[in-house]
């Protein structure tokens, strides 16, 4: 239901341009701070897709309103870890369930997900919290998957 | 200085580089080639994002990541206000992110794990380039930083 708190034991993904990206393939902080008239940061929530049998990270690529590009990557990140490791820093975070409704030739996205109460853009405490979310990534997965 | 202060330019940067080269080595050549590359990677890739490079914080990241011989090479990103943002991490907690503002001034990060076991200091703030050489004393950084 909208507005509810993802299970701890729940992974979730977020897209993130190549130029987020560090040499070493692993994400950057900026990645995970808010931009210019966000007050959420946009992830989707894995296992509520996996319920439904498919590939969940198949279903993002699917389901997703991004230009997705093949040096982008999908972060994911265990939903505990990121709220357990950001708690030393900041009590304000929170990450909900947030789905979409089908619109203008998108399909409605059940997964779609924000991570709320993130500090204010361009601020050095963003990158602090960004840098510690990052830290809690797990895996770095292809965004587009070529036809094999 | 803030962030987005460095954002509107949308000009092609040009490279300062140029003029490090007047002190030139073979070390610091590798390292200025290797970085010119992942700049490249990185403004093509900003550009299908439809943002460009801020040639002030293309300047002050070469002042500092070029400037001498022994700052080790650290990763590189590229933010969506164009600024660059450079990255030195051991493998153990300790990380220095330094996201170059333009007019000399920088924005950093520092996670320092002080024991094996023991919990990692946060910091965050701007300074001068200058001033940066503070910081990574007070915290010990040097050695991620420098050879």
């Amino acid at each position: 239901m909208r507005g509810d708190e993802l299970p701890e034991e729940d992974r979730i993904v977020r897209y993130l341009s190549a130029t987020m990206i560090d040499d070493d393939g692993s994400a950057d902080g900026a990645g995970f701070c808010l931009r210019r008239g966000e007050t959420g940061l946009s992830v989707n929530w894995l296992d509520v897709l996996a319920s439904e049998g498919a590939d969940p990270l198949n279903e993002v690529r699917r389901l997703s309103r991004l230009r997705l590009r093949r040096s982008g990557r999908f972060a994911e990140l265990g939903v505990g870890d990121v709220l357990r490791a950001v708690t030393e820093e900041l009590d304000t975070l929170r990450i909900v369930h947030d789905p979409l409704e089908a619109a203008e030739g998108f399909a409605a996205d059940p997964s779609h997900s924000q991570i709320t109460g993130l500090p204010p853009v361009d601020t050095d405490e963003a990158m602090l919290v960004g840098d510690m979310i990052a830290e809690c990534v797990t895996a770095m997965h292809p965004a587009v998957v070529e036809p094999g | 200085m803030t962030a987005e202060q460095g954002s509107p330019a949308r000009t092609p940067s040009r490279s300062p580089v140029r003029p490090h080269l007047r002190h030139n080595t073979p070390q610091r050549r590798r390292k200025c080639k290797a970085y010119k590359a992942r700049v490249e990677f990185l403004e093509e890739e900003a550009r299908h994002e439809g943002y460009a490079l801020n040639p002030a914080s293309r300047q002050d990241f070469e002042r500092f990541a070029l400037g001498t011989d022994d700052i080790r090479r650290g990763g590189l990103v590229l933010l969506e206000n164009g600024n660059l943002r450079a990255i030195w991490k051991d493998g153990q907690g300790t990380r220095l992110g330094l996201q170059f503002l333009g007019g000399g001034m920088a924005q950093y990060v520092i996670f320092k794990r002080r024991t094996e076991e023991g919990p990692i200091s946060r910091v965050a703030g701007r300074d001068t380039l200058k001033g940066l050489e503070r910081q990574l004393a007070a915290f010990d950084m040097r050695s991620l930083v420098y050879e």
